[in-house]
């Protein structure tokens, strides 16, 4: 449904666009100051809706967060997003995982620190409850304003994992074989960013987060 | 207890509507087929010669034809040709349909729907109430298959191995048309189309591409069999979920427990 209404609302924005124009156009040289904010909002919000169809923000899913708050991954608009997926029972990759996660926020500038959020998905639907995350994030020293450590449905989580590019395959002892990625989206949602792996230098990447939020 | 005049027809009212929604997934689950819990001997096994336990689940008779598929269109509208946005499938999306809502003719509706991207497939399945299966549920499914001779199984194997090599073609037949069924009843898991399974690219992907070598590196004993299975394996890791050509389909699984009315 919500494709539909995003569809209908283009629809609706470029036919009232298109009226106003041609309102205008009627007027002459148009000095009615109101209505020419309204068009340039109204082709900003259409331009958005159109250019912007590989976004992020299209994905209904509402997550649940360690302190059991719903979040969607349109409540960022706006704002940088850091995502990781990762599963609380992991002892292997994962503390490096969200550790190498911490690394990147924490060598931000406190003020893009304050511009941006962190979406932690756990794979493991089954184990990592909202009250198994509190006990994670907190375990971690990682339960802070703007990190949000979040489960769903399976099928939600496979969907988010695929559209990101991340592979994994739980195994019959409760683990999870998975690619290690934090990626990096931009204010409107599109992927901007892939880092690969749980080593290696991240300057670069802090600087392109640093670039988003300026 | 006594209910009044009002309460006993908003009862009734909401079971109606409760029944209404029912209804579709009651009719969906009407072809699917239970297939019980087991093992099979993966090419990619977990650990190097066990077998991978597979729990019961119900699986789709045949693969989702045009005509459901189009059941689908006109109550999701939003997974219409001319309305999926691109995060969701590529230019290639139902791109042998006349337009939104008429498929490629009259006679195609009985033909399985392809050029359907990942995330259709998964949409279509949530609001049948299930989902995909998983890479393994649909191989235990696939393997679940009575030979009389090993002579004949290996003039199975060999056929499909000519069917893979030459996928990449488009479907002309209808659903159930191979004659080719599983132990339960499961139909045309070979020799129609290539069926997308959830976790269609196991993490081990990257490493692998599709060579002779690399077939060979796939664990599994030496028949033929186990040699199309890496052949099948290899080709689905190769999709992308935006993508679909014409001979990429799919069918469903549901939980045994699955129902939409427990929520």
């Amino acid at each position: 449904m919500k494709f539909l209404k995003v569809t209908l609302i283009t629809i609706l924005v470029l036919s009232a666009t298109a009226v106003t124009a041609a309102a205008q156009h009627s007027q002459g040289d148009g000095h009615d100051h109101g209505h020419e904010h309204d068009m340039e909002q109204m082709q900003q919000l259409d331009s958005d809706a159109i250019s912007h169809s590989e976004s992020l923000h299209q994905v209904p899913t509402t997550w649940i967060n360690q302190n059991s708050d719903t979040v969607q991954i349109k409540d960022f608009a706006g704002q940088p997003l850091i995502v990781v997926m990762f599963y609380g029972k992991c002892t292997e990759t994962c503390p490096m995982l969200i550790q190498r996660t911490w690394k990147l926020y924490s060598s931000l500038s406190e003020e893009t620190q304050g511009k941006l959020n962190v979406l932690a998905v756990s794979f493991d639907y089954k184990n990592d409850t909202p009250d198994a995350l509190k006990e994670y994030a907190e375990y971690e020293q990682l339960d802070l304003p703007g990190w949000h450590f979040v489960t769903a449905d399976q099928t939600d989580i496979r969907q988010l994992a695929t559209l990101l590019g991340v592979q994994y395959r739980e195994r019959s002892d409760g683990h999870f074989d998975h690619s290690n990625l934090i990626t990096i989206l931009d204010n409107y949602g599109n992927i901007s960013r892939r880092i690969e792996g749980i080593i290696g230098d991240l300057d670069e990447d802090i600087h392109f987060i640093e670039s988003l939020t300026r | 207890m006594k209910l009044s005049f009002n309460t006993y027809h908003k009862l009734t009212a909401i079971l109606g509507i409760l029944l209404a929604i029912q209804l579709p997934v009651l009719h969906a689950q009407d072809h699917a087929i239970m297939i019980p819990e087991g093992s099979f001997h993966s090419v990619l096994p977990e650990i190097v010669g066990e077998p991978h336990q597979v729990d019961a689940f119900k699986l789709d008779e045949t693969a989702v034809t045009n005509r459901e598929y189009l059941e689908f269109l006109k109550e999701n509208p939003e997974w219409q040709r001319s309305s999926i946005p691109s995060l969701y499938a590529g230019s290639d999306y139902l791109r042998h349909w006349k337009d939104d809502l008429n498929p490629e003719n009259e006679e195609s509706l009985n033909r399985p729907v392809t050029r359907v991207s990942w995330f259709a497939a998964n949409a279509y399945c949530g609001w049948q109430g299930g989902r995909l299966p998983s890479l393994n549920e649909w191989e235990y499914a696939a393997q679940a298959m009575d030979f009389d001779s090993n002579l004949e199984a290996n003039r199975f194997s060999s056929n499909l191995i000519g069917w893979y090599s030459a996928v990449d073609t488009k479907v002309k037949s209808d659903v159930g048309s191979t004659g080719i069924e599983n132990r339960y009843g499961v139909e045309d898991l070979f020799g129609l189309i290539m069926e997308w399974v959830e976790d269609f690219k196991p993490p081990i992907a990257d490493d692998i591409s599709l060579d002779c070598g690399t077939v060979g590196r796939m664990q599994g004993d030496a028949s033929v069999y186990s040699y199309a299975m890496s052949i099948r394996y290899i080709t689905r890791m190769s999709f992308k979920p935006t993508s679909s050509t014409g001979m990429l389909g799919f069918r469903c699984a549901y939980d045994l427990n699955s129902n939409k009315m427990e929520i």
